[in-house]
């Protein structure tokens, strides 16, 4: 089945906008990230950005309200982002492709029936343990077991926070 | 002059990031920056010095970062305040060579090729559904237009006595609002009129995958890099 008989034309500009949205929006997180590192270290830094790094799940799932939109607002806004390009440069992609699927499942859990508050702040959750996980094992980020287990609640946190302000946003805007 | 496909480009950007990745001694880490670093530099340096400057003040976290979880092993450096030990500096060193070898691979890609011919690329020879290039087409095409947006609303919130990055939630909401807003607005109408121009019912023609001279030459290159793991260890 092609997904263009899931998606009409309509759908997918939306997702393209999401995408651009999420692009420019992890693009201005890396300034996030390294003031919160500057100013208050590892766990400082997830807690005001990682969140922000997992927004573009949340904002395509919410709008759209389709199966694969979580998992394709977030890498197709890391696709953008690494055309931009960032400091992460093809990283971005690694870390688009894993955070979109651990994000997608929030939506799986609840059989894609329900695309509210609640299950948006649960698919930025999910991505938070995964890209802790990346971090360690691509850029050697690894901590003493008490600070690794404070980074991915930081993480994990702040993903649940964006996930719902992403939600409300589009409540907001959709009205 | 030497035209590279900007999908052999792509690949070869991922593969060395990804290599990158793989490699752990210094010497294979050497090799790959070595090789991709300086061309990545000297092509990027015009365009994106800033993206390079930024980099370049980032290591200095990167060598703290390294002081402080990696200082182990034989002292190298004793700076009365602390002694800087081999651990710290070969885990900066081989960190600094991963990231300037992602970082180089990334410049080549975006200096040397066209996003929209590479979209195509990715739909003709690799055969991505007609859907999620459109989708792309559309966010790349939007980003300049996004991106004029977000300066506003950072110099609305400025004028406003805001923070021009936003740090807590409520200020990423009130700086998401109006551009998904402005955003959208233009989405519907694009929506609509690719609907009415029979989106759904447009096919293409896949031209396969297919290389040129310059080509061949770009994966012999990735080719050989890909050696350098089984040369050292």
């Amino acid at each position: 089945m092609t997904l263009s008989k899931r998606f009409t034309a309509l759908d997918l500009t939306y997702l393209g906008v999401v995408a651009a949205v999420s692009g420019v929006i992890f693009a201005l997180t890396w300034n996030v990230y390294f003031i919160g590192s500057a100013l208050g270290g590892p766990i400082v830094a997830r807690i005001i950005s990682y969140g922000l790094w997992f927004i573009g799940a949340p904002l395509a799932a919410t709008l759209i309200k389709k199966p694969g939109t979580a998992f394709l607002g977030e890498f197709l806004g890391a696709l953008v982002e690494t055309l931009i390009p960032t400091y992460g440069a093809f990283t971005n992609l690694i870390y688009g492709f894993v955070q979109g699927a651990a994000s997608e499942l929030a939506y799986l859990i609840f059989r894609y029936r329900k695309f509210g508050v609640v299950q948006a702040s649960l698919s930025g959750a999910l991505a938070g343990p995964p890209c802790v996980a990346l971090d360690a094992l691509l850029f050697g980020d690894i901590f003493p077991p008490e600070v690794m287990v404070l980074v991915t609640l930081a993480a994990t946190v702040s993903g649940a926070i964006y996930g719902a302000v992403a939600a409300l946003a589009v409540r907001s805007v959709r009205r | 002059m030497i035209v590279v496909k900007p999908l052999t480009l792509f690949i070869y950007g991922l593969v060395i990031t990804v290599l990158a990745f793989i490699a752990r001694s210094t010497q294979q880490l050497l090799i790959l920056s070595l090789v991709n670093a300086p061309v990545g530099i000297l092509l990027g340096f015009r365009r994106l010095r800033v993206l390079i400057i930024l980099f370049l003040l980032g290591l200095v976290g990167l060598f703290i970062n390294a002081l402080v979880f990696a200082n182990n092993g034989a002292p190298v450096l004793d700076l009365q305040v602390i002694t800087v030990r081999d651990g710290a500096l070969i885990s900066f060193l081989n960190v600094t060579l991963r990231l300037l070898t992602i970082l180089g691979a990334a410049l080549i890609f975006i200096t040397q090729s066209n996003v929209r011919d590479f979209i195509k690329s990715l739909e003709e020879e690799l055969g991505l559904p007609k859907d999620v290039a459109y989708t792309l087409a559309v966010g790349l095409r939007m980003l300049s237009i996004l991106e004029r947006d977000a300066k506003e609303i950072q110099l609305v919130r400025v004028e406003r006595g805001y923070r021009k990055y936003p740090l807590t939630p409520s200020g990423v909401s009130s700086f998401l609002r109006p551009l998904l807003s402005l955003g959208l607005e233009r989405a519907v109408w694009i929506g609509i009129a690719t609907e009415l121009r029979g989106f759904a019912l447009r096919s293409l023609e896949r031209k396969g995958f297919r290389v040129g001279v310059s080509d061949v030459l770009i994966y012999s290159l990735l080719i050989i890099q890909c050696s350098t793991l089984f040369m050292f260890h």
